[in-house]
């Protein structure tokens, strides 16, 4: 049984606590470190560890901060050099290398974002629960077997991208930026009708866009389309 | 001046302010007693988003309210921004034509049969100083997907056949007859279906990125594969510094 906390999910900042029972673990680390300790009840040192899914701020600020608690931090060679840090809590770790932490076995896997080696996480556990974790990327190279839980980018729709883009609320360039380097509803439904659902358990919608999406609307569309039940994280 | 003295001035420089003297731009007057009126407005949580803390926006509403003859409130709920343009919502437009003293109330004669493309109506009414009866041109389903609205993502003309074609009529009949009403506006039905949002080119090229290469591998965890071994440090003291 996978239990998932929302700390933070937008791109003012990132973070996810999941847990198996046994492993607690941190999905990023993009919100201000005393936040993460306010929310995890200031047992930062239960996390077995923090996995990082690349450099920008709203998905690692806190990095430096959960290192010197003592958690050790997840991340690709990519993400670490434009990190720029150093230490013994950092692993290094490489798509489609898998590892274990605890009663995990993750496989990182790439995403498509403008990062210099950005990742998304593929997680198994000992009770046979199979987790997707994926955000911040336009789309997903790759299918899924058996997945239980999925937690994945639902960061706007296209017609309302256009339409805030028509009223002058965003800029062409910002628009182009978005389609190229973030998840969009469409885009979301074309993975999920790809995979094969029959076991999923849990889909939590990540990281809307504060102006581009529409919460109600993005969760009621992805149940009719999955009927499986739907989270909208934050 | 403290804020009491600040309203008692203000509510005396209302005071002295004519009493046919309406918000708007006709003079400074005018200006000063929409600037007040706005300020109020756009403090009250009541009031739609697109006014609350906008007093331009607010002047604005008060403005059209005055040339309309109608409540401040009620134009600001009718007036909806569509892709960036302002438009009323037909109900508004049809409820201020109904209203406004010169016309019977809008009514609708319906042409075609029910659910097929010759399905349609136009709106009429009486002109009350001259006792004609006025038509309207006559929307039809055909003409609704011809014009490309009813085949739109999203479209209510799918859904609402039967709304939408008066909706419609009402508009180009008030439009035809009553153009003042509107002051220049379409309504947001209208808006909606005439603003095409294209795909640009850089969307048509990512899209064609996304579709040759997503979802195309699969990828699994292997049980038997050796593994790099990274215990966890459960319940590590915290090490500030290290």
């Amino acid at each position: 049984m996978i239990d998932v906390l929302v700390l933070a999910s937008s791109s003012k900042g990132n973070c996810y606590r999941i847990t198996d029972g046994s492993t607690p673990l941190l999905l990023e680390a993009g919100i201000q470190f005393k936040e993460i300790q306010k929310r995890l009840n200031f047992r930062i040192s239960d996390m077995a560890g923090c996995l990082i899914s690349h450099e920008h701020k709203d998905h690692s600020k806190a990095v430096p901060d959960m290192m010197k608690a003592g958690v050790n931090c997840y991340m690709s060679q990519g993400t670490v050099e434009s990190l720029g840090i150093d230490g013994h809590r950092i692993h290094v770790i490489k798509a489609k290398q898998q590892f274990q932490l605890g009663t995990w076995t993750i496989l990182p896997f790439e995403t498509q974002h403008d990062a210099a080696e950005p990742l998304g996480f593929l997680m198994v556990n000992q009770g046979g629960d199979k987790l997707l974790y994926a955000t911040d990327t336009y789309y997903i190279r790759y299918r899924f077997a058996g997945l239980t839980h999925v937690m994945i980018e639902c960061n706007y729709s296209l017609d309302i991208l256009r339409a805030n883009v028509a009223a002058g609320l965003v800029e062409p360039a910002l628009k182009n930026r978005i389609l190229k380097s973030h998840f969009s509803l469409e885009h979301v439904k074309d993975f999920l009708k790809a995979n094969d659902l029959s076991k999923v358990r849990e889909i939590w919608l990540l990281h809307l866009s504060d102006g581009n999406s529409d919460a109600e609307r993005f969760k009621r569309e992805i149940q009719e389309l999955t009927g499986k039940p739907v989270y909208v994280a934050g | 001046m403290n804020n009491a003295q600040e309203a008692i001035q203000d509510n005396n420089a209302v005071a002295t302010m004519p009493v046919d003297l309406v918000p708007g731009f006709t003079s400074k007057q005018s200006l000063e007693l929409a600037l007040k009126a706005a300020n109020i407005l756009a403090k009250s949580s009541l009031v739609p988003k697109e006014y609350q803390g906008n007093v331009p926006n607010c002047v604005i509403a008060l403005n059209m309210a005055a040339r309309m003859n109608a409540d401040p409130l009620m134009v600001m709920q009718n007036l909806y921004i569509v892709h960036g343009r302002p438009g009323w919502s037909s109900q508004f437009l049809i409820s201020t034509f109904n209203t406004s003293g010169k016309f019977s109330a809008l009514r609708y004669e319906w042409v075609g049969e029910e659910g097929k493309d010759s399905w349609g109506c136009r709106a009429c009414a009486l002109e009350k100083a001259t006792g004609e009866k006025l038509v309207g041109a006559t929307v039809t389903i055909d003409l609704a997907k011809k014009e490309g609205w009813y085949t739109k993502n999203g479209s209510k003309w799918q859904t609402m056949p039967q709304q939408m074609l008066m909706y419609r009529a009402a508009s180009w009949f008030i439009r035809a007859y009553a153009p003042e009403l509107a002051m220049g506006m379409h309504t947001a039905e209208e808006l909606q279906d005439a603003i095409t949002l294209d795909a640009s080119e850089y969307e048509v090229k990512v899209e064609q990125e996304i579709q040759q290469h997503a979802n195309t591998e699969v990828i699994d965890i292997e049980e038997s594969a050796p593994q790099q071994e990274s215990q966890p440090e459960q319940a590590a003291p915290a090490d500030p510094g290290f």
